[in-house]
């Protein structure tokens, strides 16, 4: 048997992760031409929950805004994460090369409670 | 018809003269096509630089990346009849990442979630250590310790990307760790290693 023969189910899954690892690496690569920059970003493990760089991965608990302080407030805040499914991408600077003291957020985390 | 040894004399000089046109020729075609690929070359890489992308159209292509993890791991996983066969190197994952991993993946619900966590875990770390551009892991930690605020990026001094064969074959030992049950036939993980670097193009 040659030591590189898998099944086809195999074959499809490597053939698939590929394609995921090729996309991830273009999106790499672009992020890295931009002025600004990016991170991509997971808390530790039984981090508490924090609706301004995370949301449910279930989306059973929106974050919303508090009329009266303004601030973002979901149900689950404080609680424990059990699992970063998928990370953070948060951003420094503008698309002009200024503002690196300024941090959004792209992307919320995805997290299981 | 005889041909006199003068005439052969007279008919090799054209030919000579033809040949050393020829050879000219081909020198000059040699440096023409050299000047060719330069030019090509230069437009490639004034071309390869993509123009500035705008906050929403990088949240969709993370969301479609997060997709297309979460769409592996149920086609290929999603069975419960599998039986998960953690190596040393996932468990590792599994025991940093989500400490209560053992629980979780006795659930349906929950085990997928465990696995999107570990692959979302593994390209977290290839974005953040720079390896998807060829970046090591010492040039991460460097850039790492000069702060997240940085104006500079390591990246924008690599002109192309090379996928990192080190994190393709971390995916695929992820990847080949969860096996059918021992009823079906499984190779080693070296095998898996083996057929990821085969795969990918840096090998």
């Amino acid at each position: 048997m040659s030591p590189f023969s898998t099944t086809s189910d195999q074959q499809e899954r490597l053939h698939f992760l590929y394609r995921i690892v090729e996309s991830a690496a273009a999106l790499s690569l672009d992020l890295g031409y931009q002025l600004a920059k990016f991170k991509v970003l997971s808390d530790p493990a039984e981090a508490p929950f924090d609706g301004t760089h995370m949301e449910d991965v279930y989306q059973e608990h929106e974050t919303q805004v508090d009329p009266h302080t303004g601030e973002s407030v979901n149900a689950l805040d404080g609680k424990i994460v059990q699992a970063v499914v998928f990370p953070s991408v948060l951003k420094w600077g503008d698309e002009r090369g200024e503002n690196y003291e300024e941090m959004k957020v792209i992307l919320k985390a995805k997290v299981l409670i | 018809m005889a041909f006199t040894g003068a005439g052969s004399e007279k008919d090799q000089s054209p030919i000579s003269e033809l040949s050393a046109t020829n050879t000219n020729l081909m020198s000059q075609l040699e440096e023409r096509n050299a000047q060719l690929s330069a030019l090509q070359a230069t437009l490639m890489r004034s071309n390869s630089v993509p123009p500035s992308l705008d906050d929403r159209s990088i949240a969709s292509r993370f969301k479609q990346l997060e997709q297309e993890l979460k769409d592996w791991v149920i086609i290929h996983f999603k069975s419960t009849e599998q039986r998960l066969d953690l190596s040393p190197e996932l468990r590792e994952i599994l025991i940093s990442r989500i400490p209560l991993f053992d629980r979780l993946l006795q659930q349906p619900k929950s085990r997928t979630m465990v696995l999107r966590a570990v692959a979302g875990h593994v390209i977290q770390r290839a974005f953040e250590n720079g390896e998807f551009v060829g970046v090591g892991e010492g040039l991460g930690a460097l850039e790492r310790s000069m702060g997240r605020n940085g104006g500079s990026c390591s990246y924008q001094f690599l002109s192309g990307y090379k996928i990192n064969k080190a994190q393709f074959q971390k995916l695929s030992s992820t990847n080949g760790v969860l096996k059918h049950s021992s009823s079906s036939p499984r190779p080693p993980p070296r095998n898996l290693k083996h057929m990821s670097s085969r795969l990918s193009p840096s090998a």
